[in-house]
């Protein structure tokens, strides 16, 4: 439990800092450097593992191939692209959601690393050591976020409120452009990475308010809204695993 | 953890860095660097309050939706002047190389150049190069002017507003967090509701002056034509005479006396080309300009009734979408067809 508390209160804090100090300097950009670097040691080590295991399990021990198909430029690539997808997400994210979707968050982030450390236990007995900690993270990302899923997804629609002037835009473009008026009037290379992402969503926004005709689209919209929770569950999975690996001698 | 025998790929196998204490210390610190840079900007926050704090004034969503219903109409009533202000400005460059075209369309080589012009077909592409050279980028600026206007001029007006209803006792306060997301969010859509940059934007005027050019050059291309014609009968009658007259003067040069003959033809022609021109030019000149004039006024005025329009559409737009602005929505409101009525979070 100290494990889960401590990866998701570095998790938490790290977010809450950058939405805090985002409104008033970029330098807010810092406190998402301890998370990047943990989501990419944390994606980084299992991934490793598992692709040399399986290096070592499809190469001969007495090719010269092993030294070379290490399976560790892989898993660097992976683990930055890793990076490089949810870092920007989580930090849009952090800086759009009300109290009431920050606490579903947390409370996902509770529940995925619970879940982790619960089915790596169940595991520990069916599978091989390096594939053990891949297929727990992967297991108990689906099961924490698919919980999840329907809870964030029926908040969204009943509960999140938006601002009423998209539904005045007359065009796709106008109301993409009233998203990204949320960003901080200063603009800066931040707010031009994060500009897309304000886009995007508000644009979808608006088709949603367009058709309104339609009674299933603002019910699909939420749980496309809600499809978010995956990578919060994968986030906070991988930063229970970095912790664990950290603080569990018997796992080195 | 504990790990059983039953694993075959041992940990030799795995080539990985074990876990140092060095990086749990590094964790546990970054994770108290965490909590106390939580803990200062929480104090900061605090801090900076002034005591005790003033309530904001929230005003009440009736009201914003009295101040704000007229607002849109009366920022167009203030920027609707300076339409046609900033399009004589635009249109000045144009109205002053009337004089340059008109004196090249009253010389000999700008004859020769419009009756090719002319027989090409493009006769429109010379007068748009030199009378509405640079126009499109100078309305394309003009709109993206009006539309600044239109946001300032929008955003003082609805400051004013709101302080007018503001009570007296009350006006020093800070409005509330409800009344300034619907404020800024007024504020907003004045600068991209309908803007009359994309409306009037460089491709659209271009094709619109493309278009009015070559109108204009059609009507030129004929009284050109025209022009020649009647011309060309007396030219061609002096142009013979003059050969004629010169082959007889260069009689003595023997051989050579033909080609002294077309020279003098050749000469003969141009000169009465060039007589011909300057009394056009004398009796026709001014009433050319007038219509070259004439033909900037029309399009000019058609631009303003344009922007006008436009400026009224983005006004009505704005008018229309107040109740709109002011209700914010959950997407369960959507799907039911149910009125907005509930606040952000």
């Amino acid at each position: 439990m100290r494990q889960i508390s401590a990866a998701v209160a570095a998790f938490g804090l790290s977010l809450y800092l950058w939405r805090s100090v985002y409104a008033l300097s970029d330098w807010a950009v810092l406190a998402l450097v301890p998370l990047a670097v943990m989501l990419f040691l944390g994606h980084l080590r299992p991934s490793l593992e598992l692709h040399q295991a399986r290096m070592r399990a499809a190469i001969r021990p007495e090719s010269p191939l092993l030294g070379i198909l290490t399976g560790r430029f892989r898993a660097i690539l992976g683990a930055m692209l890793f990076v490089l997808l949810a870092v920007p997400l989580l930090a849009w994210k952090a800086l759009t959601v009300s109290p009431l979707q920050a606490a579903m968050f947390i409370m996902l982030g509770l529940v995925a690393g619970a879940v982790f450390v619960g089915v790596q236990s169940r595991l520990l007995r069916h599978f091989q050591r390096p594939f053990l900690c891949a297929s727990a993270i992967s297991i108990s990302t689906w099961l924490a976020a698919l919980s999840f899923l329907p809870v964030i997804a029926w908040a969204n629609l009943n509960l999140v409120a938006y601002p009423g002037a998209i539904r005045a835009a007359t065009s796709l473009s106008e109301g993409a452009m009233q998203g990204m008026q949320m960003l901080p009037a200063r603009r800066g290379w931040i707010a031009e990475l994060l500009a897309p992402l304000y886009a995007y969503e508000a644009a979808k926004l608006w088709l949603v308010v367009q058709m309104n005709t339609s009674r299933w689209l603002p019910v699909l919209f939420s749980v496309d809204a809600a499809l978010f929770s995956f990578m919060m569950a994968r986030a906070s999975v991988i930063l229970v695993a970095f912790v664990q690996r950290l603080t569990d001698r018997n796992n080195p | 953890m504990t790990y059983t025998p039953m694993d075959n790929l041992t940990q030799q196998q795995v080539t990985l860095p074990p876990a140092s204490g060095l990086a749990l210390r590094v964790f546990w610190l970054t994770l108290l660097v965490l909590v106390v840079a939580t803990l200062v900007i929480a104090l900061i926050g605090v801090w900076r309050l002034p005591e005790p704090a003033p309530v904001p004034h929230e005003v009440p969503a009736t009201t914003l939706e009295r101040v704000l219903s007229n607002v849109a109409t009366k920022a167009e009533a203030v920027v609707r002047p300076d339409i046609g202000i900033l399009l004589d400005k635009a249109y000045e460059p144009a109205y002053a190389a009337i004089e340059g075209y008109a004196d090249f369309h009253y010389s000999v080589a700008g004859e020769y150049m419009e009756l090719g012009a002319a027989a090409m077909g493009n006769m429109g592409d010379a007068l748009h190069a030199r009378v509405f050279g640079g126009l499109e980028q100078r309305l394309a600026s003009v709109a993206g002017l009006i539309d600044q206007g239109y946001a300032d001029a929008y955003s003082n007006i609805l400051n004013a507003e709101i302080a007018s209803v503001l009570p007296q006792d009350q006006i020093e306060l800070p409005l509330g967090r409800m009344t300034l997301a619907v404020l800024q969010d007024a504020q907003n859509r004045a600068v991209i509701t309908v803007p009359l940059a994309s409306a009037a934007s460089a491709a659209v005027v271009a094709s619109s002056l493309k278009a009015a050019s070559a109108a204009a050059g059609k009507k030129l291309a004929a009284k050109v034509a025209a022009k020649a014609a009647a011309k060309g009968a007396a030219k061609g009658g002096s142009a013979l005479a003059g050969a004629g007259a010169s082959t007889l003067a260069c009689a003595w040069a023997g051989p050579v006396a033909v080609a002294c003959g077309v020279v003098g033809g050749v000469v003969t022609w141009v000169l009465v080309d060039g007589a011909v021109i300057t009394i056009d030019e004398y009796f026709n000149r001014e009433e050319f300009e007038a219509e070259l004039r004439a033909m900037l006024d029309e399009d000019k005025a058609a631009r303003q009734r344009f922007l006008e329009q436009a400026l009224a559409q983005k006004a009505a737009a704005m008018d229309a979408a107040v109740e709109e602005m002011i209700r914010d929505f959950t997407l369960r409101e959507l799907s039911q067809g149910t009125p907005a009525s509930s606040t952000r979070p």
